[in-house]
């Protein structure tokens, strides 16, 4: 073994310059971001303005307006955002698979699907329909683990059964809107379309809390992550205990989706593309957790704004928007990367 | 110095599915020694291999390490004494040779512990035994194959395991990348590294390893010093294969010099 | 894979196909019997059960059938282009494009006319196509760069039709029906425009199926083997775009028939383009006939559109399949 010199050298590095760039640059647009979702609207109310009724000096009706009704709403984005993204890499890393994402294995469809019993049994109640989502979305991912269970190969077998599932509750939802009366139909078309509307602090308040739980235990589980990135064998040769790393990340990413479809209605792409993006940008590792973090966290609130205010006088939902944009996105995405290939 | 360790499997049985391909086997590793495991194409030696890693449960019997059964010890134990390339191992993409390195330390850690001087003195000794430190910051997607191997080697060489299994690792290589990965593994073993290789070329099986190990359909044909198991009649055995053996003129070790139907100078 | 093999499952096929049939005609809200069936064909006159059998019998099972046959051979020749299990015609944009087609024909030009909203759901079929390959052909064809490429499609033009109905409400109930799939209402005449279109599809499918089981063992080997790739993966996005977008204009999206009836008949012959497509086509049309019959009993006198009843039907399927032991490969 030569003799190498190794004045100071340490394996733990700081973060690159450019992945320092990189997450700066993110966490600077989700402040615009956020910014343009306070001041944008049928009321334009300038940013001096918005951080002063933020701090307290302003009062009156800008408050009320900036803080009563559109920070819960932007701070709603930032953090469901957020949760997709993550939710969205723990789906890529366990299905080892780029188009793995809880859309796939129907927890999305499920949860829209206690939603629209409950719209569609009549009560419309705004906490029923949580509760219904909650329990569609639940009791869906049992049913696939249950169906599941017992086998290997996991991330294969979750992407087609779960395929299988998410196509039965499709048909379910889409015979409930046939059979319902125009007007909760389209109402409930509009909450399936995944929408920030009326989500004001009470109903802010426990959604936020159960993320930043699942958040902190994410956290705490990434080197089950790192792990699982390196394939099966090996991660068990590292000494993780693999079956159960994955039930319990894959119940994290439930979690956090499940949480999010409950409050706001099934969200698509954001879980999908938030990881890829990030990966585009920045190394494996927590640099790429927070960038897909920060990146989801912006995307939601991107699209919210651009729902809200891009065609005056109509709202389409944030689901909508995100939907369009990330196709698009990975339409280019496809390209570039193809191209890459060739 | 590098303690060394016994590794046994006792009437182990192993399989996928329905299908049982390895079964009854009994193996002693020799410590602190270079065993080849070699056979034909799916003559079970990767199963016996993965057993033997505990990536594969036993259908019955067990794997010893140290006396104790491996399926009894916590994985993070076995994963501090027993080190595992499988394979065709796949990294994320844009990984760094640093990065990947630095996995190698995850059996050490536990989410409370911080990287510590323990950590740096293992990844550093494993980049520099591997003549991968130039390399650290570069991913690992743009290597070639013989450094690409070499990185792995130093993943597993972090772990700071006294044991440590491979899966075919010069499969994929270039002559010259094979040897250079083969004496890297001498490297290693002369600090007293248990090293237990599945290969699949007999002739480097025979200069590399002190104890081969030659399989056919899931058992032991023949175990012991390539000098008593490379003979004429075993690799026709385990092999289908005509050949001479001969002495190597470079090493002093074993030569396997296929006897075909044409091209020779042997009679049919 | 014996030519036995094939010949009994292309037996067994068309003993389905002909119950199918049969119960597709007799089968309904009431039950006709097989007499009258032939006394309505050969004698029409004008009693309320002639007419269920002239006005609804015969235009579903008859359409039933050629949608059927269309998906099911383009099902199977998608997942022999992508080399990929799952692949379904609607990875290639053709659902999205004809439901996006439609929604403009609604909620722009306002119009629900079927023959209209037909028209546009072949020329959305035909376009969104276009732009998945166009997209996909970037990468010379990758099977993954295609479904990607499909995927993303769909995505952006199922957002884009959702905003498209939820502004106009009009929009919204005309879609609603035209989303399910559905062979109720469907006039005989479309068998006209639909049957050449399809048959051509058919043909074409037919004239590439041997080209493509040698693409399968990869475009290296393929071109080795004398195979013009380029050529081959055209002919077959060209009959996959005929016979799905035909069917689509026709009945509205039926999701999963592709999928699923290859699968099915995977089993039966093995993954052979040559015998694959036949008998996808063949079981296909029993599937349809049949789902269309379960949606006109299950719930009677209601009706299940046929669309959603396959999806019943394909979920087991996949389920079972992601259950199995040996995973699907191609």
């Amino acid at each position: 073994m030569s003799a190498v010199n190794r004045d100071g050298w340490t394996a733990r590095r700081g973060l690159e310059t450019r992945e320092r760039r990189t997450l700066g640059a993110l966490a600077l647009l989700l402040v615009v971001a956020v910014g343009l979702s306070l001041s944008v609207g049928s009321t334009f109310v300038d940013p001096a303005r918005v951080i002063g009724a933020l701090i307290g000096t302003e009062d009156g009706g800008i408050r009320l307006l900036v803080v009563e009704w559109r920070l819960p709403r932007a701070l709603a984005a930032v953090a469901f955002g957020a949760a997709l993204g993550l939710s969205g890499l723990v789906f890529q890393t366990i299905t080892r698979n780029e188009l793995g994402s809880p859309d796939v294995i129907g927890l999305t469809t499920g949860a829209y699907t206690g939603a629209l019993v409950v719209i569609t049994s009549g009560s419309g109640s705004g906490t029923a329909v949580t509760v219904g989502a909650l329990v569609g979305g639940f009791a869906t991912a049992a049913v696939v683990a249950a169906l599941v269970a017992g086998r290997g190969d996991l991330g294969y077998r979750i992407v087609i059964i779960g395929i299988g599932v998410s196509a039965v509750l499709a048909s379910v939802n889409a015979w409930m809107l046939l059979r319902a009366r125009l007007e909760v139909a389209i109402s409930a078309s509009i909450w399936g379309s995944g929408s920030l509307n009326g989500v004001g602090w009470s109903q802010l308040r426990t959604p936020l809390l159960v993320i930043g739980v699942l958040g902190l235990l994410l956290l705490c589980a990434r080197r089950g992550i790192w792990a699982l990135q390196l394939g099966d064998d090996l991660a068990r040769g590292l000494g993780t205990r693999v079956t159960a790393t994955k039930v319990g990340l894959l119940a994290l990413a439930v979690g956090l989706t499940a949480v999010v479809t409950a409050a706001a209605g099934p969200i698509a792409f954001v879980a999908l593309a938030a990881p890829h993006l990030a990966a585009a940008l920045v190394r494996p590792g927590p640099v790429h957790l927070a960038a897909t973090a920060l990146l989801g966290a912006a995307l939601l609130t991107v699209a919210d704004v651009v729902g809200q205010h891009a065609i005056p006088g109509r709202a389409i939902p944030v689901g909508l928007v995100t939907l369009v944009l990330g196709g698009a996105y990975l339409i280019w995405f496809v390209l570039r990367s193809a191209r890459r290939l060739t | 110095m590098t303690d060394a360790h016994l590794l046994v499997a006792e009437d182990l049985s192993l399989g996928y599915g329905r299908d049982t391909i390895v079964e009854m086997l009994s193996l002693r590793i020799p410590p602190g020694r270079i065993t080849a495991i070699v056979g034909a194409n799916a003559c079970g030696k990767s199963t016996l291999l993965r057993g033997l890693a505990r990536l594969l449960a036993p259908r019955s019997g067990s794997v010893l390490l140290d006396g104790r059964s491996l399926q009894t010890m916590p994985s993070r134990d076995i994963a501090r004494t027993l080190g595992m390339l499988p394979q065709s191992p796949s990294a994320p993409s844009g990984i760094t040779v640093l990065d990947l390195v630095k996995r190698g330390r995850h059996p050490h850690r536990t989410w409370l512990q911080a990287w510590g001087p323990e950590d740096d003195d293992a990844v550093f000794e494993a980049l520099t035994s591997t003549s991968v430190l130039e390399l650290e910051d570069t991913p690992v997607d743009e290597l070639s194959g013989g450094q690409r191997q070499r990185v792995w080697i130093a993943m597993a060489l972090a772990q700071r395991t006294d044991v440590l299994l491979l899966d075919e690792p010069t499969t994929f290589l270039d002559v010259a990348h094979q040897v250079e990965v083969l004496d890297l593994l001498v490297d290693l073993n002369d600090s007293g590294r248990t090293i237990v290789m599945v290969l699949h070329d007999l002739g480097l099986a025979a200069r590399y390893a002190d104890h081969v190990v030659a399989m056919r359909d899931g058992a032991i044909v023949a175990e012991g010093a390539p000098g008593d198991v490379v003979t004429e009649d075993l690799v026709h055995d385990v092999f289908g294969l005509r050949c001479r053996v001969e002495t190597d003129p470079v090493s002093g070790t074993l030569l396997v010099v296929p006897i075909g139907r044409r091209r020779t100078h042997e009679s049919p | 894979m014996t030519g036995r093999r094939a010949a009994v499952a292309g037996v067994v096929a068309t003993a389905a196909l002909a119950g199918a049939v049969l119960l597709g005609l007799t089968i309904g809200s009431q039950v006709v019997g097989l007499p009258t069936v032939l006394d309505a064909v050969l004698h029409p006159q004008d009693t309320q059960l002639h007419r269920v059998v002239t006005e609804s019998r015969i235009p579903r099972t008859a359409l039933g059938l050629v949608v059927g046959t269309a998906l099911g051979a383009a099902g199977a020749l998608m997942q022999g282009l992508t080399r990929n299990a799952l692949a379904d015609p609607g990875i290639l944009g053709v659902n999205a494009g004809a439901s996006f087609a439609v929604a403009i024909a609604v909620a722009v030009v306002g119009s629900s006319q079927f023959p209209v909203l037909m028209v546009a759901a072949l020329i959305g079929a035909v376009l969104a196509t276009l732009a998945v390959v166009l997209i996909g052909s970037v990468s010379r064809g990758n099977p993954i760069t295609l479904v990607l490429a499909g995927v993303a499609l769909a995505a952006v033009l199922g957002g884009a039709t959702t905003a498209l109905v939820l502004i106009r409400p009009t929009a919204f109930l005309a879609m609603r029906s035209w989303e399910s799939g559905s062979l109720a209402g469907r006039d005989l005449d479309l068998l006209t425009t639909a049957g050449p279109a399809i048959a051509a599809g058919l043909l074409l499918a037919v004239a590439m199926t041997r080209n493509l089981d040698t693409l399968a063992l990869g475009d290296d080997a393929a071109v080795a083997l004398g195979v013009d790739v380029r050529r081959t993966r055209a002919g077959v996005i060209v009959a996959v775009t005929l016979l799905a977008g035909t069917a689509t204009a026709v009945a509205g999206p039926v999701a999963f028939l592709g999928l699923a009836v290859p699968h099915v008949a995977r089993g039966l012959v093995g993954s052979a383009m040559t015998a694959l497509v036949p008998l996808s086509a063949v079981l296909g049309a029993a599937v349809v006939v049949v789902a269309d019959v379960v949606g006109r009993v299950v719930i009677s006198p209601q009706e299940v559109p046929v669309g959603i009843v396959m999806a019943f039907v394909a979920a087991p399927l996949l389920v079972w399949f992601g259950r199995s032991a040996k995973l699907p490969q191609l």
